[in-house]
């Protein structure tokens, strides 16, 4: 049989790949997956940064196609334009998003206490597969990330910090079929769960655990973090109610929320490394959130 | 193909996985480029070539995902020597080689990472992620290999007088 040759190889492989999973499942590998992200995370770094960079390259000359048509003598200006176009672009983009960063932390004493420790990250990657939701981001435990931390942008909430690394770590995103956080509905004040939709695409989420009164949820309500729990600061944006599910046999009411913060098109983010748990008059440095 | 050359191209491919592909989302799924390269080089060179792409290529996605370590891995292991038998039981000119096991490998490999999600704690439901999930990214990799063969195929005239070793 073609390839089949050396057997014992197929074999080996088979087994080291189990052994691998088997081993992988006790947790013995984690040190090993930090240490391959110190070397891992600037490549996907200069992949990423070079991707976008392309595409900004390739989309501005579309954009300046018929003045390249008018005047061929132009050419070579055009294009030194395009490309500076493409970097001015970035620029703004950047900028935008500091302003948005500037904004957030005037805005920090109402919604994560005095002593406030936010750091914006760049988004290197998205999970392989298709049935988890989580990102990496360019931040790790050297600049002092832990698992459990909320991860934000202006628009609301992103998620929290999974998994650290030194150089890297990864966020679960609202949508993944593992997360969910305390809400509440801003209009009626009525609580219940976010969690992400088991086999979701990444487009909604469910509001569970709410009472079956009649109106306390509508479509079109904000969706805002309860604080309840600890784990995430109160009256951070998660999104709107796009459907409501009221059957009277049910002990409780579902709603949809689409999520405020395009989940899909997510360049940076803000960490949120510290910040003052609901109910906490004196924060200490020791208060910090531990999932 | 000697190892120290797989190794580096399926490492690139995996991250072209997790930046590129995440800009080619389609009805929210992306094509499993990793996958795709594991299959086409399977049913190229056989089982055993497809086996230990299957390893390198989970390796490295293992190195880039929030997922249980060793997922990538041992379910990547198992499509390319899936692929590996079946491009040994069905001759090479046959137009469904290709789309077939395409479709089989990543229903099969997608199957699988459900399975042990859910022993891992991931509540997913079968039904629901059949639809939302495995039917598109099977349509998509399917798209993806038919064009990748070819290009693996140029790969494999430039590399046929090597048989991979460590």
């Amino acid at each position: 049989m073609k390839g089949l040759r050396s057997w014992p190889v197929l074999l080996a492989v088979l087994v080291a790949s189990l052994a691998i999973l088997a081993i992988g499942s006790t947790g013995a590998m984690t040190p090993i997956r930090g240490g391959a992200s110190v070397a891992v995370a600037p490549v996907q770094y200069a992949v990423q940064a070079l991707l976008r960079t392309v595409g900004d390259i390739l989309r501005a000359p579309r954009d300046l196609q018929m003045l390249r048509t008018e005047n061929e003598r132009l050419q070579q200006q055009v294009d030194e334009l395009t490309y500076r176009l493409a970097l001015q672009h970035e620029i703004e983009i950047e900028n935008e998003h500091l302003r948005e960063l500037l904004n957030l932390r005037d805005q920090t004493p109402e919604i994560f206490g005095p002593q406030a420790d936010l750091l914006a990250a760049e988004v290197i990657g998205r999970d392989p597969t298709n049935l988890l939701h989580f990102l990496t981001i360019d931040r790790g435990s050297q600049d002092g990330l832990r698992p459990g931390m909320p991860v934000i942008t202006a628009r609301g909430l992103v998620g929290q910090i999974d998994q650290v690394r030194p150089t890297s770590a990864t966020v679960k995103l609202l949508t993944d079929s593992t997360s969910s956080v305390s809400a509440l509905i801003q209009r009626s004040r009525a609580t219940g769960v976010v969690q992400g939709i088991q086999g979701s695409t990444g487009d909604s989420l469910l509001m569970g655990y709410m009472p079956q009164t009649e109106g306390i949820a509508q479509v079109g309500d904000l969706v805002l973090t309860s604080g309840l729990g600890g784990h995430f600061p109160r009256r951070l944006l998660i999104g709107q109610i796009t459907q409501v599910r009221r059957r009277d046999v049910d002990m409780f009411q579902e709603a949809i929320v689409r999520p405020a913060v395009d989940l899909g098109q997510l360049e940076m983010v803000i960490i949120v490394r510290y910040f003052t748990p609901i109910g906490v008059d004196a924060p200490t440095p020791t208060s910090a959130p531990v999932p | 193909m000697k190892v120290y050359l797989s190794a580096p191209l399926l490492f690139l491919l995996a991250v072209l996985q997790v930046t590129l592909m995440a800009g080619v989302a389609v009805a929210g799924v992306r094509p499993d480029l990793v996958s795709a390269a594991v299959v086409c080089w399977a049913l190229l060179k056989g089982p055993t070539e497809g086996a230990i792409w299957g390893l390198l290529g989970g390796l490295a996605l293992d190195l880039l995902s929030g997922s249980p370590f060793g997922m990538h891995c041992f379910v990547l292991t198992l499509v390319g020597t899936l692929a590996g038998f079946g491009a040994a039981l069905i001759p090479s000119e046959h137009a469904l080689l290709v789309p077939g096991m395409s479709l089989l490998c990543t229903i099969v490999e997608q199957g699988a990472d459900v399975w042990l999600l859910r022993r891992a704690g991931w509540p997913l439901q079968w039904g629901s992620v059949l639809v939302t999930v495995v039917v598109p990214v099977a349509v998509l990799n399917l798209l993806l290999t038919v064009a990748l063969y070819p290009l693996m195929g140029l790969l494999h005239r430039h590399t046929a007088h090597e048989e991979l070793d460590w």
